[in-house]
């Protein structure tokens, strides 16, 4: 028994396990299971069963196994040890019935860590003694055909690649058996010619000199005439001098010394490859035994070619694996993912590169054991995923969880992992791998969003105006908090419940479906002024403003309505209408108050001191009268003074009381009022003045036949002092409805525009009269130009006059209420 | 034969100033006094009247309503107003109640004497001042009144000095007066003759010979 370690030999990419006899024959092929993939003749002799019965089966299933002594426990020991990596070889004794003294050697090599988790076995025997005896002449060829088979199938498992084999094979044959001649030829599929590609031993010139020159025709020589190439089998030539097919190349076989020849096909995969020829010195060399070994070494060849096919795919594959691989770190780095492989009864981890990247783990230190990883972790995050490793382990259940990490360098990050149970037959989870995602980004992005959201959501619900959104139906789809609080509503008992028009008032209703048709084509509803009713009955004046969303098609989808609380403004409105009219009020109250001060003062100069001076002029005649002639001729000049003073005084209290407030308003009215201030006017300032006073049907009340008045002697006065016109048209109708009173001329005009401003032509007179005029409930317009002349429109409803304007009781009549208590004798 | 006459006016010192003034007068009796329209028709009822002076704004009933029902009783009796107003209204009011005769309390002097003479004779009499009232209502484009307006001495030689381009400070020193006095003729004469500037008061004063052109 040697305990030679040759199978180290082997090369590891070349076969999956090899069974070697003794004299470093392949005997066959197990693989790492101890399945048997190849049997040879040695090893079929050896159990002594047709072959198809253990190919394909563990080796210790074979018949009679059992029986074969320590070597029958050792192999399947060794087989499973070298699975698991823990033994290299064995060696013991096959003792089988039949074949005593077989002594086998049983090389076990666990050959590659590139078969990963699948090691290959190699096993090498050695058989000493076969058990038959032999003729010395034939057990020395067949030693000799033995031992070219074994270097053959060396070759195979040590070559790389087939030319190797074929130049091995062919040596082989030449030194172990001493042929004269042993070529390799392939098939040419497109010819269908066997090509020479490798050609060993004395005669190898046959080849040579043939091949010279070799044409189509001439190729033909070289295929044996028997079916070889078609049916894969042995095509034997005993006596190529005999044979009438070979008759062409008997002169060159001679010449070689070239007696007899045996073809065997080369396969690939099942199909023709090629031809493995090998020629003897002397006919009928090769007898049954001969061609047997020789058949077994082209299988080997034909094995070891299919072989190359495999490595070449498994090369491939491992190239594609590779590249593969590559691109996985290479998206794990770009997803910053990385993952990991923990061992359970070891502890110790793989890590893949993207992970020590995240970890900020320089590679050289190698993948962590788990405690040392999870000290990465932030205590909280550290014993909640020792939990989860935990719980993976013993319940077998794959689960994820997010971790915050701090690493070496000081940064915060965020981490997800993934933890996946792996179990054996048993449910005994042996394994644990999985995934590190780096989600820091992520996690900054959504707080980021979680956050706008939050705040847009915030402005949207508690914005200081109400927010809805309409359908095409009316129906509310959308409505923020702010509203709901001011309807008193609860969202479920609005949103696609309620339309809009059942929060709206009565008077609204119908105001909003207009406006609401209208945003429907226009896409815009600006400052409508609606009112809602609250849950409690009460109203909100709100303003409503719209706008449209439209589908793609340019069609209404719904509205984005923007509420305003408007009961401030309505307030004020309210508030400011009150206080207008208690302004107008005022004003009137103050026109009536200065009316009557007017008449008043009026009256008083009328009844007191006009008959006063009256009274004094006469007394003063009366005393000129009474004075001696004498006396009367010297003072007559200064009565004469003192009469024109009296005269004088008495006609300016007559202007002045005029103006205070001509007795003929109070006693006959505004028309004749008017007449005759016209009339004075005419004289006093030479312009003519047309009058169009129609009659009027109704009593006006004093105070408004004073404010008309008025407003007539302003007109009048500014157009006296700016105007100079030569003509004035006054003009007073009625209407149904109304009293229109209209001054116009035909003088210098002013820009209306500067009504009212400081410093312009007419004067604050005019502003008084239109203030006057509008707080009594009329219109005052103004119209001039430079050209064209003034024109001055006062315009009363007459209803609203009457009631506006209360009757007042005036307190102090004097003169003119004496002629107004009769009654005016003319109107 | 002497005119009976009434006067009814509730300013008693008026009324007394005026009884004064017409009792002066030869022919003319002032036959009762009343300070409001009842006595009046009292007064009238009881004894003959030729001629009421009545004031027009009197407490209680006032004069136009008292000329009405003094004429309804008593037909025959002229009715001259007596008003501190001179308004248009007034007047043609006191008019179609029956009254023949109009003067203005500031001319209750001369003026009344003119009327109780005129309506005596049964024409009816309006004081100038009144007169141009009426007469411009009547008539819108009546040419201005030209009976010659009476102005007094004084005023003539205030005018003819106004014409002439005299200032007021300087008229008053040539007639001794105060400036304001000199203003308060011109005021006057403006009034009465119905102008209303110096350049009319100058083309008056020459058309009247008042004052020539000078050089």
């Amino acid at each position: 028994m040697t305990g030679n370690n040759r199978a180290a030999r082997i090369a590891p990419a070349n076969v999956d396990a090899a069974l070697v006899d003794s004299t470093d024959q392949m005997l066959g092929l197990l693989s790492c299971d101890g399945t048997l993939l190849r049997a040879n003749r040695s090893l079929v002799a050896f159990f002594d069963i047709p072959a198809d019965e253990i190919v394909g089966k563990p080796l210790w299933s074979a018949p009679g196994w059992e029986r074969w002594g320590i070597g029958t426990l050792n192999i399947k020991r060794a087989v499973r040890e070298a699975a698991a990596g823990k033994a290299s070889h064995l060696v013991g004794v096959l003792s089988g019935q039949s074949h005593i003294g077989h002594s086998v050697e049983l090389d076990l090599e666990r050959i590659a860590e590139h078969f990963g988790l699948q090691p290959s076995i190699a096993l090498m025997g050695r058989f000493d003694a076969i058990g038959k005896q032999l003729s010395s002449a034939r057990s020395l060829r067949l030693s000799q055909l033995y031992g070219a088979i074994s270097d053959t199938n060396k070759a195979v498992m040590r070559s790389s690649k087939p030319e190797d084999v074929y130049r091995a094979v062919c040596d082989a044959c030449i030194r172990h058996c001493g042929f004269k001649l042993a070529w390799i030829g392939l098939h040419d599929p497109l010819s269908g010619y066997i090509v020479p590609v490798e050609a060993a031993g004395p005669a190898a010139s046959y080849v040579d000199g043939i091949r010279t020159g070799a044409s189509p025709g001439s190729m033909e020589r070289y295929a044996p005439a028997d079916p070889t190439g078609r049916d894969l089998v042995a095509s034997i030539v005993p006596d190529i001098a005999a044979d009438p097919d070979l008759a062409a190349w008997h002169a060159a076989a001679a010449a070689h010394g070239l007696a007899c020849l045996v073809s065997l096909p080369l396969q690939r995969n099942g199909a023709l490859f090629g031809t493995l020829n090998v020629y003897g010195g002397k006919a009928h060399r090769f007898d049954d035994e001969a061609v047997a070994l020789l058949e077994e070494m082209a299988d080997n060849v034909s094995f070891a070619l299919d072989h190359f096919d495999r490595e070449a795919l498994r090369c491939h594959t491992e190239a594609a694996l590779r590249a593969s691989e590559a691109r996985l770190q290479e998206a794990q780095a770009v997803g910053r993912i990385g993952d990991w492989e923990l061992e359970r009864e070891t502890g110790a981890m793989t890590w893949s590169p993207e992970l020590f990247h995240l970890f900020e783990r320089p590679l050289e230190m190698g993948a962590p054991d788990l405690d040392e990883a999870l000290a990465y972790y932030e205590p909280d995050t550290r014993e909640q995923t020792r939990a989860r490793f935990r719980h993976a382990m013993e319940t077998g259940e794959r689960c994820e969880l997010e971790q915050t990490i701090i690493l070496p360098s000081g940064a915060v990050r965020h981490h997800t992992t993934q933890i996946v149970p792996l179990k054996d037959a048993d449910r005994w989870v042996y394994k644990l791998f999985g995934t590190v995602q780096d989600i820091t980004e992520r996690m900054l992005t959504e707080q980021q969003l979680r956050r706008k959201t939050l705040e847009i959501e915030d402005l949207y619900q508690n914005a200081p105006c109400g927010y809805q959104s309409i359908d095409a139906d009316g129906v509310i789809i959308r409505i923020n908090d702010t509203a709901l609080n001011w309807l008193g509503y609860a969202r479920e008992e609005v949103v696609g419940r309620m339309r809009v028009t059942d929060i709206l008032s009565p008077d609204s209703q119908p105001v909003f479906l207009d406006q609401f048709l209208r945003l429907k084509q226009t896409g815009l509803l600006q400052s409508l002024e609606l009112e809602l009713i609250r849950s409690d009955g009460s109203r909100l004046p709100v303003q409503v403003d719209s706008t449209a969303i439209l589908d793609a098609d340019g069609h209404f989808v719904a509205t984005r309505t923007m509420l305003s609380d408007n009961s401030a403004r309505k307030q004020l409105e309210i508030e400011r209408a009150a206080h207008e009219a208690r302004l107008a009020e005022l004003s009137r109250h103050m026109v009536d108050v200065q009316e009557n001060e007017r008449r008043k003062l009026a009256g008083e100069l009328h009844d007191r001191a006009s008959p006063n001076l009256a009274a004094l002029q006469l007394t003063l005649s009366n005393l000129a009268c009474a004075l001696p002639a004498s006396v009367l001729a010297e003072l007559e000049p200064m009565l004469g003074d003192a009469q024109a003073l009296l005269i004088d005084t008495a006609a300016g209290i007559r202007e002045i009381c005029t103006n205070l407030r001509p007795a003929t308003l109070d006693y006959a009215g505004l028309i004749p009022a008017l007449q005759d201030y016209a009339q004075q006017f005419a004289r006093r300032t030479g312009t003519s003045i047309r009058l169009d006073l129609a009659p009027l049907k109704t009593q006006l009340l004093p105070n408004v036949q004073s404010l008309l008045f008025r407003i007539a002697q302003e007109a009048l006065t500014n157009c006296a002092k700016h105007a100079d016109a030569g003509t004035i048209h006054l003009q007073l109708a009625e209407t149904d409805d109304a009293l229109i009173m209209k001054i116009s001329d035909d003088g210098v005009g002013f820009d209306s525009c500067l009504l009212g401003e400081s410093g312009s032509r007419p004067g604050l007179g005019l502003i008084t009269m239109k203030e006057r005029a509008e707080f009594a409930g009329g219109r005052f317009t103004i119209t001039s130009n430079p050209v064209s002349g003034t024109e001055i429109t006062v315009t009363f409803d007459l209803h609203a006059l009457n009631t506006l304007w209360k009757t007042r009781q005036h307190p102090s009549r004097r003169a003119s209420d004496r002629l107004l208590q009769a009654g005016p004798g003319l109107l | 034969m002497t005119i009976r006459i009434v006067l009814a006016d509730d300013h008693q010192m008026f009324r007394h100033a005026l009884r004064a003034m017409l009792e002066k007068e030869p022919g003319i009796r002032i036959v009762g006094e009343a300070s409001n329209g009842d006595e009046l028709i009292d007064l009238v009822s009881h004894q003959p009247v030729d001629i009421a002076c009545v004031d027009i704004g009197m407490p209680g009933m006032n004069g136009i309503e008292a000329t009405r029902r003094l004429l309804a009783i008593r037909p025959h009796v002229r009715v001259i107003g007596l008003s501190a107003f001179s308004d248009r209204q007034f007047v043609l009011d006191l008019l179609n109640a029956g009254a023949t005769g109009y003067v203005t309390k500031a001319e209750a002097g001369d003026e009344l004497l003119r009327a109780i003479h005129t309506v005596q004779q049964s024409k009816t009499y309006l004081c100038p001042d009144v007169a141009a009232t009426v007469t411009s209502a009547l008539l819108d484009n009546a040419p201005k009144d030209i009976s010659a307006p009476r102005i007094t001495a004084r005023e003539r030689q205030v005018l003819q000095l106004i014409a002439e381009g005299y200032t007021s400070t300087r008229i008053a020193d040539r007639l001794h007066l105060a400036p304001s006095t000199v203003e308060v003729h011109r005021r006057n004469i403006m009034r009465k003759l119905d102008l209303h500037s110096v350049a009319e008061l100058t083309k008056y004063a020459i058309r009247s010979g008042i004052t020539t052109v000078s050089g």
